[in-house]
Formats: structure tokens, C-alpha cells, sequence
């Protein structure tokens, strides 16, 4: 017994880090961020190796979800330095005052790819408060031989419904895949898209959303389980996906097709599909919160994942996969997919209640 | 010090003290908070926002706990606590869901053999029985979850009722063993376990981690609802997340009641039984007892084979039966990261699970010297009441970000009471007439409690140092809202990856998880086995 004890103390202190070999304390920078994600989790390791030589010690605080640290921070109990944000999360944030103004003291907004429209993060302008880091653009990920086309409209995705029964689903809102289901199916369902970037009281929204209420009822019985449980996550939905007993899976990262191959986790041949004409859009964010104790540092994070290095690292297909925000090219990639411009956020919520009210009971 | 104080006074001073830090302190924090925090919005608005899920919670509490229950019942005749029992509740919950599901759910491993077999048979099965998301998937997941523990408790508290001497006397009236054991055993048994099934009722009110797995969603059980809205920041869903706390806090007084009604009925039913019963003339001589429980053996076996090659595969899809590509690998670049985590997991529950033990040793031993021997439900407050509505209220008092004694409380203050429970039996079951013949001897106080009490009641001591040890490896809440950047543990993690829904790593996690309280299980047994 003597020896299994002393073989585990031996093992555990091997694989401490020695923190004490550094010159100087490092400065930590609590990374607030979605720990989810294996191969995120992995490029941000590997920013935080590249990070210490300056001094800096990125601690990345995993998070289920990020709307937990920005309560935290409305509440004024958080010591997040650092934190991966966008949309509503962005929105509750700004209108607390919660964000230090970073962009413009940091010197890239000329480095940034304009076309990605990522001045105005759901309709909110950015106003200074968080620098772009990545891409994302909403698309079903799906097997070989479900859909011929690389589009599938609202009306096509009913019709297979309506031949394979229980083989789509969406996340229940408000998990934001599925609220963004619904944004596309609007989308598609509806002749215009540019009213929907008005924030909602500005636009009679009961009426322009009656053509989704119809079809969802419509669709309502022919998803998986007819509607009566929903997958919790988009990741849930995924493994589903893989093990065939869905046929689709959302995603809102274009490379994912390619990646998510690449690491085993849906079977080769999987296709993407956008719903309706063009896939939604959107950037997702890095923001420093008033109340980090480290601010610089957490510039020097920022400085450090926007150089043109840690970008492409980001988009390499064998990690992560997520499309650069800089002007810069990069081979191999899968092409970005047509964008729809993202929603108002006030939308978010208005769909959310509004599907809340009709559907789950 | 007994010298400095007079025995009573002294017995006072140790419970108090351990009802201040383990009951009085933490639970006075979350009523302060709780009744100076304003009651936003209406209780209809409440009530027509989560009264389903609030009567879901309640039919899924009561369904559970009464089959846990007749189960414990019926099988608590078996083998007393072995390695089999021990192995077996230490799975973290989610990583036993985890493996379950690999197995049972329809594109799970039995459904692939079958597709196998039948080659004209095109799977996955669309079932909604044993869906990866359903009621029925949930229960059955928690009965599995949670039947070991009142099985334990239920064989443990057998041990120390005469039953043998029953046996002889209703047989010699004619009763077969089956009618002898629920007709004489079980009504007296009911009445011993009884707290420890209220413990799984209130923890099947207030789980999370499993529902948000496989649970229901539309609607989502209580607590999963509760959960999920504390993380929305508008003022309406602040309302309901009190107003899902209180309702928390009624489903399990009203499952506990309701529950006490079942045993109630059950003593009539089994006294009237017993009046009007018939007997046997020759009843058939006792069966020996079941001396190993295979269904446990196998279930445990296979969720730790299938947490095992999840953790070394690359890619497995259905229909393949076998992993279609090995990743070995993960591990390997995986340790640099698990091993500062495992030492704070270790740390912590150490030190939480010797904090609860001691005192809940000082608590037998004081209850001992003052004759009292009845279990006292109002130690095991902390777990009568649901975790969530703790938590939430120790966070919003003191914040997000603690430093580590207030982590080891929160983690003391749940491994106290398993700690008190899983040792009363033996304690108080310990013939003090030994430690009366050694002080006549000469010995001191504690001389004789050390070289007398503590070499013949090793084993339980052991054993409640374990359990109080796994107790804090598995909490989330705790660490996870009181000090998640300080001190992130495996559970932690486990539980972020999980998010993420990559089983292949997450498999790593869970099996390290279970390994830490695997070995302290399995020290405590062997180092406390009877040696001849």
C-alpha cells in the first residue's frame, strides 16, 4: 500500500508546472471563455505558452456558458480580465457599463477585413468596447446524401421532413443555435431581410413573424421525438448527428465541415447546407470588463490574438478552424459561405418568449 | 481538558461548536440573503412559468425514491458492503450516465449488435422510451445512480437487528423466509432508512448535472430550469429564479411528507399482511444469502469499459462495433493539464473529508457518552435542503471569487452529514462495555478510545472517511460558483468539456475522477480488512 502511495505522489508532483522557475511573477490574465470545445481550448493552451516569455500568464477560466460571468459582472462580483463575448451578451454589457474602450488604443482596426462587417456586433455598433477575433456563419452540417443542394429553403427542409419524420431538430431556444434556426427560417419564409435589423419596436414584429409561426407549426410534428424534446446544446445535437440518429447538426463555424472531420467527431462526407439563400453572420468578440485588475496585460492578450501569427494558428484546419477577422489571405480554407446580416438583438429575446410560449408544453 | 470542564458542559460546547460550522453558519447566511433579497414579480406569473416543470420534478422525485425504496427493500437482504458496492458509488453521475447511454440508447452498443445480427434492419431505433433525452431515461439513470446507496444503507442497519433470532421464531410459526422478510424484517427496517431515502429524494429534487444530460426539456425538470435561468441577466428571470428556489425548497418538504405517507401506508398494509396472512406448515429452510450482485458487477463493468475506449478513440460512429481509429495519445498530452487538477481535487476533499470526520466522530462520541442513540435528522439539515438554493445563496452573500477556506467550508458542510450517517450505525451499534473493562484496566480516556474503540471499529471508520472524501470530489456547485478561478477541480472541468460534448476527452476526466475515489475506497477496505 505503502508504494501505491508514494508512486502517486511522485506521479501528481511530476506533472505540476514549476510557476517558481519564471524571472519575476508573471501578471495573470483570467480569460473568461466557453471551455467546451477541445481544440478551443487547445489554441488558447497554446497562446497562453506563446504569452509567458512576455510575462504574462493567460489563466483560461472555463466556462458552460459565458452568460455566467456576464451576470457576474453586472452584479459587480467579477474578477474576469478577459472575456469571449458577443450579441446579447455584448448588448447587456454595454448598456451597464461594464466595458473598458480598447479599439482604438490598441491600433488594428486598419489590419481588420472591413467586408466582414464587424463594426456592429448584432445590430449593436461596437463602439470602441470589444475587438473582433472571429468569424462565425450559421449552416447545418448534414450527410452525404440528404440534400442534393449546397441551400436548402424552409420550404425544401419541411418537405424532408415531412419524408423522414424525427430526423431534424433544432436546440431548444434560447440556446442561440437554435434561436438562429428560427432567424434563418424568417429569413427564408420572409421577402426582405433588412427590416430584421431594426431593433423590433421599431417594426410591427408580431406580423412579420406569422409566416414562422405557421410553419413551425407545420414542422413542429415531424422533428425528432415530434417536437416534445428538444436537444439541450448544439454539441448534443452533434454527437446525435454523428451516430445517425439525426440527419442535420447546426454549426457557426464555416470550417467546421473540414475540422470536426479532421478530428474524428462526424463521419467523412459530411456536407454543409445553408438554410435559405445566405448563411447568418456574425463576429464574435474580446472585451475587457472596468473592473479587470489587470488591463494592460489583458491589451497585451488582445494585441498577441490579433497578430497576423496567432490568426492564422486560429484558422489552421487541423485545430480550431476559425476564419480570421484579419485582411489577410489564407490557402486552403473552405470559402466563406454567402452572409445574411445578423439580427437586431432585440429580436433575440422577442423570438426566444415568443417561441417559448407556443411550443415546449 | 476535562479537568477545565465539567463533562456536560464540555458535550454542549462540541455540538455546538459543529452545529455552528456545519449547520447554523451556512444555512443562517442563505436565510439572511434570502430575506433581505426583494420577491420580484407575481406568483402566478411564477407559477404559469414554472408549474410544470415544479409538478414534473415532484412525479420524477416520488416515482424514483418509492422504486428506490421497495429495491433497497427487497435486496437489502444480501451481501454486506464489499469492493463491488464501493467501486460502484464512487462513478461520478455523469460519467455513469455517460456510459449508460452508450450502452442503451438508440444508436448505443446494444442497438448496434442487433443491427449487426440483422443485417436486413436498417437502425438507430427511434425510440422515445430510452431516448438520449427523455423522463423515462432520467429515472432510469437516477435509480441506478441511487439505489447502491440505500441498498448500503438498508444492509448496514440490517446488521444490526437481530434477524437470525427472528428468522428461527417465524419459522417455527410457518412463515416462508420471502413473507418473513417482509412481513417482520422490512416494517422494522422502513423505519431505519428512512432518513437516508429522504437524502435521494431531496437530491433528485435539487440534481442538475444528470438532467441537463439526459433529462426532459420541454418542459426541463425544477432545478435544470433554475439553473439555466440564473445564468439570464434581466430582472423578470431574477424574479423567477427565486421564486424557482422557494418552489425548490416546497417540492422537497412536500416529497418528504408524501414519502413518510408511503411508509405509513406500507406498515398498515404489511401489519395487516401480517394479522391475516397464511403460513406454510413446513416452511422451506433459509436460501443462503446472494453472495455476489452480478447485475452491479456487469453495469459497473461496462460503463467503465466504455469510459475507457471513449477515452482512447479517435473516431467510432454507428454501426461500428469496435472504435474505428485509436487516439491513446490524448492521455498522455492530456496529464500536464489533469495533474494540477487532481491535486486540488485531492487537496480539497482531504482536508473537507477529515474536517467532516472529525467531526462527526466528536458528535458519536459525545452522543455515546450521553446514551443518545437515535439517528438526529436535524444533523443532516444540510441535506434536506436543496443544493441550488444553498449555493445560490452563499454566491450572492460573498461572492464569486473566494479564497480556499470558504471552498472547504461549502465542501464540509455536505461531506459532514454523509460523514455522520455512513458512521452512525457502527458507532453507536460499538459495545462500550470495552471501553469501560480497558478505563478499569487503567488506561486514560483517550488511551482507551485510541487502543480499544478505534482498532475494533477501523473499518467503518475508514469507510465514513471515504465517503465524506468522494462527497467533495463530486461537488460542482460549490467550486464551481464560490471559487472557480482559485481552485478549478476535475469535477470543474469534467463538467465545462461535457459542455462541449466531446466524450473522447471528457472520458479522460470522468475515468480520472473516478480513480481518485476508487483507490480511497478501495485503501479503506484493504487496509481495514480482518486479517486471520
Amino acid at each position: 500500500m505503502k508504494y501505491v502511495f508514494l508512486l502517486l505522489t511522485a506521479i501528481s508532483i511530476m506533472g505540476f508546472p514549476t510557476n517558481s522557475s519564471a524571472r519575476g511573477k508573471p501578471t495573470s490574465v483570467y480569460f473568461y471563455a466557453w471551455g467546451g470545445n477541445p481544440a478551443v481550448n487547445d489554441y488558447i493552451r497554446w497562446a497562453a505558452k506563446e504569452l509567458r516569455p512576455k510575462g504574462i500568464q493567460l489563466q483560461h477560466v472555463k466556462v458552460a456558458d459565458i452568460a455566467e460571468v456576464v451576470k457576474q459582472l453586472v452584479d459587480g462580483q467579477s474578477n474576469a480580465d478577459l472575456i469571449w463575448i458577443n450579441g446579447e451578451n455584448f448588448h447587456a454589457l454595454k448598456e451597464a457599463d461594464r466595458l473598458m474602450p480598447v479599439l482604438t488604443e490598441l491600433n488594428i482596426k486598419d489590419r481588420l477585413n472591413d467586408q466582414l462587417s464587424w463594426q456592429s456586433d448584432f445590430g449593436e455598433p461596437v463602439a470602441d468596447l470589444e475587438v473582433p477575433w472571429g468569424v462565425g456563419q450559421f449552416y447545418l452540417l448534414t450527410c452525404a446524401t440528404c440534400f442534393a443542394a449546397d441551400h436548402i429553403s424552409a420550404a425544401e427542409l419541411l418537405e424532408y421532413a415531412a419524408e423522414h419524420p424525427g430526423r431534424i431538430a433544432y436546440p431548444k431556444p434560447p440556446e442561440f443555435h437554435g434561436t438562429t434556426f428560427l432567424k434563418s427560417l424568417l429569413l427564408s419564409l420572409s421577402e426582405q431581410d433588412e427590416v430584421f435589423r431594426k431593433p423590433i419596436e421599431a417594426v410591427d414584429a408580431a406580423k412579420l413573424t406569422e409566416p414562422l409561426w405557421a410553419y413551425l407549426d407545420e414542422l413542429q410534428p415531424l422533428l425528432w421525438q415530434g417536437g416534445e424534446n428538444y436537444p439541450s446544446s448544439a454539441a448534443q445535437q452533434l454527437n446525435w448527428f454523428a451516430n445517425k440518429q439525426l440527419d442535420v447538426a447546426p454549426s457557426f463555424n464555416p470550417n467546421e465541415v473540414k475540422t470536426l472531420v479532421n478530428q474524428g467527431r462526424v463521419p467523412a462526407g459530411t456536407k454543409r447546407v445553408t438554410l435559405g439563400s445566405a448563411a447568418i453572420s456574425n463576429s464574435h468578440y474580446l472585451a475587457i470588463p472596468e473592473s479587470s485588475g489587470h488591463p494592460q496585460a489583458a491589451k497585451q492578450v488582445i494585441k498577441f490574438f490579433l497578430s497576423e501569427a496567432a490568426q492564422r494558428k486560429k484558422a489552421d484546419l487541423s485545430g480550431w478552424g476559425d476564419p480570421t477577422v484579419l485582411d489577410i489571405a489564407l490557402l486552403d480554407t473552405p470559402a466563406m459561405l454567402p452572409a445574411a446580416a445578423e439580427f437586431h438583438v432585440s429580436w433575440q429575446a422577442y423570438l426566444e418568449q415568443q417561441w417559448q410560449q407556443r411550443y415546449p408544453r | 481538558m476535562a479537568t477545565t470542564l465539567p463533562p456536560l458542559a464540555m458535550h454542549r460546547l462540541v455540538r455546538l461548536v459543529i452545529a455552528l460550522m456545519w449547520l447554523i453558519i451556512p444555512l443562517g447566511v442563505v436565510v439572511w440573503h434570502n430575506s433581505t433579497t426583494p420577491f420580484g414579480g407575481a406568483l402566478a406569473g411564477a407559477l404559469s412559468a414554472l408549474g410544470d416543470s415544479a409538478w414534473l420534478t415532484l412525479l420524477v422525485t416520488l416515482t424514483t425514491s418509492a422504486l428506490v425504496l421497495i429495491a433497497a427493500l427487497a435486496g437489502a437482504g444480501g451481501k454486506h458492503l464489499n469492493a463491488t458496492w464501493a467501486s460502484f458509488i464512487a462513478v461520478p453521475h455523469v460519467a455513469f450516465a455517460i456510459g449508460l447511454l452508450w450502452l442503451i440508447s438508440p444508436s448505443g452498443w446494444l442497438v448496434r449488435v442487433v443491427d449487426a445480427l440483422l443485417p436486413m434492419w436498417q437502425g438507430p431505433i427511434q425510440s422515445s422510451w430510452l431516448s438520449v433525452k427523455s423522463t423515462f431515461t432520467l429515472m432510469v439513470v437516477l435509480i441506478l445512480k441511487e439505489l447502491p446507496f440505500l441498498l448500503l444503507m438498508a444492509q448496514a442497519n440490517a446488521q444490526h437487528m437481530p434477524i437470525q433470532r427472528w428468522q428461527q421464531q417465524a419459522q417455527a410459526l410457518g412463515y416462508s423466509r420471502r413473507r418473513f422478510w417482509w412481513l417482520i424484517v422490512v416494517p422494522a427496517l422502513l423505519k431505519r432508512i428512512r432518513l437516508p431515502l429522504y437524502i435521494i429524494a431531496i437530491y433528485t429534487v435539487s440534481v442538475v448535472d444528470i438532467p441537463l444530460l439526459v433529462g426532459p426539456n420541454a418542459p426541463a425538470l425544477l432545478a435544470h430550469e433554475v439553473y439555466q435561468l440564473n445564468w439570464q441577466f434581466t430582472d423578470d428571470t431574477q424574479a423567477l429564479v427565486s421564486w424557482g428556489s422557494l418552489f425548490l425548497v416546497v417540492i422537497a418538504v412536500v416529497s418528504v411528507l408524501l414519502l413518510r405517507g408511503l411508509e405509513w401506508v406500507l406498515q398498515r398494509w404489511l401489519g395487516y399482511l401480517a394479522l391475516t396472512g397464511k403460513r406454510v406448515r413446513a416452511a422451506k429452510s433459509s436460501v443462503k444469502r446472494m453472495t455476489t450482485p452480478w447485475f452491479w458487477v456487469l453495469l459497473a463493468m461496462s460503463v467503465f469499459i466504455s469510459l475507457l475506449l471513449q477515452s482512447g478513440q479517435q473516431s467510432w460512429f454507428y454501426p461500428s462495433l469496435w472504435p474505428q481509429g485509436w487516439q491513446w495519445s490524448r492521455w498522455l498530452t492530456e496529464w500536464p493539464y489533469i495533474a494540477p487538477l487532481l491535486y486540488n481535487t485531492w487537496i480539497l476533499a482531504a482536508l473537507s473529508a477529515t474536517l467532516a470526520w472529525l467531526s462527526a466522530i466528536a458528535l458519536l462520541e459525545v452522543q455515546a457518552q450521553g446514551q443518545q442513540h437515535q439517528l438526529h435528522g436535524g444533523w443532516l439539515a444540510m441535506l434536506m435542503i436543496p443544493q441550488l438554493v444553498l449555493v445560490l445563496g452563499w454566491q450572492q452573500t460573498i461572492g464569486p471569487d473566494n479564497g480556499f477556506i470558504g471552498l472547504l467550508w461549502s465542501h464540509t458542510v455536505f461531506c459532514f452529514p454523509y460523514a455522520y450517517l455512513t458512521l452512525h450505525g457502527a458507532y453507536h451499534a460499538y459495545p462500550r462495555r470495552w471501553l469501560w473493562q480497558a478505563r478499569s484496566l487503567g488506561y486514560g480516556p483517550w488511551a482507551a478510545w485510541f487502543k480499544v474503540l478505534v482498532p475494533m471499529l477501523k473499518r467503518p471508520l475508514a469507510l465514513a472517511w471515504a465517503m465524506a472524501f468522494s462527497i467533495s470530489v463530486a461537488q460542482y456547485l460549490p467550486t464551481q460558483w464560490l471559487a472557480p478561478v482559485t481552485h478549478p477541480t476535475l469535477t470543474t472541468e469534467a463538467v465545462s468539456i461535457a459542455s462541449g460534448g466531446d466524450w473522447r476527452l471528457g472520458s479522460v476526466y470522468a475515468l480520472a475522477q473516478w480513480a481518485s475515489v476508487w483507490i480511497v475506497f478501495m485503501l479503506a477496505l484493504w487496509g481495514t480488512r480482518a486479517r486471520n
